[in-house]
């Protein structure tokens, strides 16, 4: 073959080349179009053992652990958007597999444990999970504070086992560089145990010590939730005193503004709007980011 | 043995291992490294440091784990498949030079592919420190610009050099598939045999707990010297444990490359 024969046949096979991909693209795009791809109705977990994940993946055992945490929170996020129809079922799965191929991944077992807790639909609403991922992770490092105070935190916030939490606080001060306010955190545990006072102290408390920039925000969300509580009964007060002038409960917040006890419909700390019932009743808006609210009462 | 010859043979090791593009697998980790770290940020719920050094420190392993193997087996094996052995044999060499001066070679390979890509590794933390608020980095366990993450890549060296005189070792009497394989095998089980040691728990025999045991003590354990995980979480590591288990492994590589030699003087090529 000759110099410029042989160029003309190379350009012949890459236009043959180009050609044929396109209709490798057009063909597979049109097959798309024809017979969809069924979803998966169940998300998988491919690989059930922690333990033998762990074994397998020889030294790559810290990057698996990554990848599963990193599922964890694609999952919990896209859980948490579909509005209802989430079940988080491989939530707790997908922390465990992280926790025990990185036994010292701290985060994925406190942050996890956060995601567990958290009320449907924002969350699976399994505290028990939670206090199981920490009491793992306790085992492995069992000198790290924290995980008593998220034990104690999980079993004040979302099993109202007050007794419980103050031990773990009290457990926790007694800690290798265990802080003494957590000692102080025991005592109005089992004080003032439910109060909002003592929640509000809690998580002001959790605000000062948070390392990390998600335990900032989950504390900074308990304070706005609480400050809500507040809210709603503030408001409720001021429903029940335009009622007691007119001789009957107003409908609507502009009927409370007009009576002179608000200057603005109001609104929560996430900015939505309070909801006030035909009876009177003053509840968050149901898209409030702040839902669900904790059931706390005002130390009296 | 002369040292002269063998730094001529491994010099000869290096440059081929240049010609056969091995640095380009620099520019893989590089690429993979910038790509995850753009990637990841998103999805680490604010642990992509974490993630950046595992996949960093993860990385380097597979790649130099790949060029022990793959070059490894090929070292002798290859040179008798091209015939080339001959002329090499013919000239003023000895046979354990030629052996030594291979496996330095590729040690030398990995330890200029294993520090370029330190380099770029260092690169990217130094631009995660720079792109990353104070408030942050106060939560950080160890810095991202952390020393300390020398001591595991320089541990990998070491686990390196092992794979890189298992490698030589069967290059010089098996084909480099059958080689490969051996080589992956040792690997493995290198990092299985914590669980040798603790085969009582799975079996009632005996025998079989002695085997396991006295296997335990005879295959290098080479997640023994394994402190990635504790590096990157800012926690002590066992100096003592490490500084035996390092001393062991470079016996082993005494162990093996002087083996290799055996077999290699004993083979007949005629």
């Amino acid at each position: 073959m000759t110099v410029p024969s042989a160029r003309a046949s190379d350009r012949g096979v890459t236009a043959t080349l180009i050609v044929l991909l396109m209709v490798a693209v057009t063909l597979q795009a049109a097959r798309e179009r024809l017979a969809p791809p069924q979803e998966a109705e169940v998300p998988t977990l491919w690989l059930q053992s922690p333990e033998a994940t762990r074994r397998v993946m020889l030294s790559f055992a810290d990057l698996a652990a990554d990848v599963y945490w990193m599922r964890a929170v694609v999952h919990y996020g896209s859980e948490r958007r579909s509005h209802g129809t989430g079940r988080f079922q491989l939530l707790y799965p997908l922390l465990d597999m992280a926790t025990t191929l990185d036994p010292l991944f701290d985060v994925a077992a406190r942050m996890g444990a956060i995601f567990l807790s958290e009320g449907y639909p924002g969350g699976p609403g399994r505290p028990d999970r939670a206090i199981q991922l920490l009491e793992k992770g306790l085992s492995q490092d069992p000198l790290r504070w924290q995980y008593r105070h998220d034990i104690g935190f999980v079993n004040y916030w979302w099993l109202k086992n007050y007794a419980e939490a103050a031990r773990q606080f009290e457990l926790g001060s007694r800690m290798p560089d265990g802080p003494e306010w957590l000692q102080t955190m025991a005592a109005v545990t089992l004080a003032r145990g439910g109060d909002r006072d003592a929640a509000r102290k809690l998580w002001s408390e959790m605000l000062a010590a948070a390392e990390l920039d998600w335990m900032r925000r989950a504390a900074e969300y308990g304070l706005q939730q609480l400050r809500a509580l507040d809210d709603i009964d503030g408001l409720r007060a001021r429903v029940a005193r335009v009622a007691e002038l007119t001789g009957a409960v107003p409908r609507t917040w502009d009927a409370v503004v007009a009576a002179g006890l608000l200057t603005s419909v109001p609104t929560d700390p996430s900015g939505t709007p309070y909801v006030l019932a035909a009876d009177g009743t003053v509840t968050l808006d149901p898209t409030s980011a702040l839902n669900p609210l904790p059931m706390l009462e005002t130390h009296q | 043995m002369s040292l002269g010859v063998i730094g001529k043979v491994a010099r000869a090791v290096f440059k081929e291992s240049v010609r056969d593009r091995v640095p380009y697998s620099l520019v893989l980790f590089s690429v993979v490294l910038m790509g995850a770290s753009f990637l990841m940020s998103r999805l680490t719920a604010g642990q992509d440091l974490k993630v950046i050094k595992d996949l960093g420190l993860a990385t380097m392993n597979a790649i130099g784990l790949l060029i022990a193997i793959f070059i490894g087996t090929g070292l002798v094996s290859k040179e008798v498949e091209r015939r080339s052995i001959y002329s090499i044999l013919s000239k003023p060499l000895s046979r354990s030079s030629f052996v030594v001066g291979k496996y330095a070679g590729l040690v030398l390979t990995l330890a200029v592919n294993l520090a370029l890509m330190t380099i770029a590794f260092y690169v990217m933390m130094l631009y995660m420190t720079w792109t990353t608020d104070d408030w942050i980095k106060q939560g950080w366990r160890a810095p991202a610009l952390d020393p300390g993450l020398l001591l595991p890549i320089a541990l990998l060296g070491v686990q390196l050099m092992l794979a890189t005189a298992v490698a030589l070792f069967f290059s010089t009497f098996s084909s480099p598939l059958l080689a490969m394989l051996l080589t992956l095998g040792v690997w493995v089980a290198g990092h299985f045999s914590g669980d040798l040691r603790n085969f009582q728990t799975a079996v009632d025999s005996p025998a079989a707990i002695a085997l396991a045991r006295g296997l335990y003590y005879v295959v290098p354990n080479l997640s023994a010297i394994d402190v990635k995980n504790e590096i990157v979480h800012g926690k002590a590591v066992p100096w003592q444990s490490v500084g035996i288990g390092v001393a062991s492994l470079l016996a082993y590589v005494g162990a093996l490359v002087a083996a290799a030699t055996l077999v290699f003087n004993r083979r007949d090529f005629k």
